[in-house]
């Protein structure tokens, strides 16, 4: 069993509305420095595989089936530890 | 012609789109979205709302729910399926219309009266309507700016898949378009609310015209490619 992050994030062509408000608060709050704020989603769940191939497979089918519209948003995921059961 | 009526957890605009083909002379039955089939019945009709809380995204979670299949049966069997709202945004999740809708621009959530123009007549559902026309419907959404690749509006232009477009565009929509139909002729998806438009008293009844051509759809339509 190992646990996985799969993060979501609109494309770079796609308006991010919420990012934009966060730009504008965050120059409120005097921080100039911070700039081109995109707001994402990250997942967490735990899979019972063991063999990276399939998890690839697994974790491609359901990003692309479920996890994420593919016209307007992109994914990664990164296999983080294993899980003891 | 009898009318399957999808509800979902969330759906809220169930009741106004079976009123509206009701009353504009169809029959219709509501379908609940554990349902697998979608025999007997001569064409769907996806409301607004927001089906299963707009988890994840709007639409999402519909698009994996057991009736999917049978919606995309019906449209590929060429009988009239309208998403509205929500409904839209469940037809582009499900991929039977292209593109996808994402926040308004203004991130609000709009709603009031839009004025818009029905750009194409040239379909079973717009038949009824001048080209050009100006109609009013309402507007209710959050995530209603529709959103598409170059390529794909060169061929939304170029198939004349546009099928109503603001003509004040309140939610950053490309190119103002709120509603489009796919290319064989039967799937039609909007953001703005005919079925809220249904009587002058109350503001507009220009959304009747939609679903009495709904009612006369014949199987072997001319206008289907």
């Amino acid at each position: 069993m190992k646990k996985v992050e799969l993060i979501v994030t609109l494309k770079p062509q796609v308006l991010d509305t919420q990012g934009e408000a966060l730009n504008r608060a965050v120059h409120e709050l005097d921080h100039d420095e911070i700039n081109n704020i995109r707001v994402g989603k990250v997942l967490y769940f735990d899979i019972d595989e063991t063999d990276d191939a399939k998890i690839d497979e697994n974790v491609r089918q359901l990003s692309e089936k479920l996890f994420t519209n593919t016209v307007i948003e992109t994914y990664s995921y990164k296999v983080l530890e294993e899980v003891s059961q | 012609m009898k009318f399957a009526v999808i509800r979902f957890p969330g759906s809220n605009c169930d009741r106004d789109m079976l009123n509206a083909i009701v009353k504009a002379g169809g029959e219709a039955e509501y379908v609940d979205y554990r349902e697998t089939t979608l025999s007997g019945f001569d064409g769907v009709l996806i409301p607004g709302g927001f089906s299963f809380g707009d988890y994840l995204r709007s639409g999402a979670m519909a698009s994996v729910a057991p009736i999917t299949a049978a919606i995309k049966e019906v449209a590929a069997d060429n009988k009239p399926v309208l998403g509205v709202c929500n409904g839209f945004q469940i037809l582009t999740e499900i991929g039977l219309l292209p593109g996808a809708l994402i926040f308004n621009d203004t991130h609000t959530f709009i709603s009031r009266n839009e004025t818009l123009t029905i750009t194409n007549n040239d379909t079973p559902f717009t038949s009824e309507y001048e080209e050009g026309e100006t109609v009013v419907y309402p507007v209710a959404h959050g995530e209603g700016h529709y959103y598409c690749d170059d390529e794909t509006y060169q061929q939304l232009v170029a198939n004349n898949q546009i099928v109503l477009t603001y003509n004040d565009n309140p939610n950053g929509s490309r190119n103002d378009i709120a509603g489009i139909i796919n290319e064989n002729g039967n799937v039609l998806g909007m953001m703005p609310h005919p079925e809220r438009a249904l009587e002058a008293l109350l503001g507009s009844d220009d959304g009747m015209r939609l679903f009495a051509r709904m009612t006369e759809w014949e199987a072997e339509h001319d206008y289907i490619h």
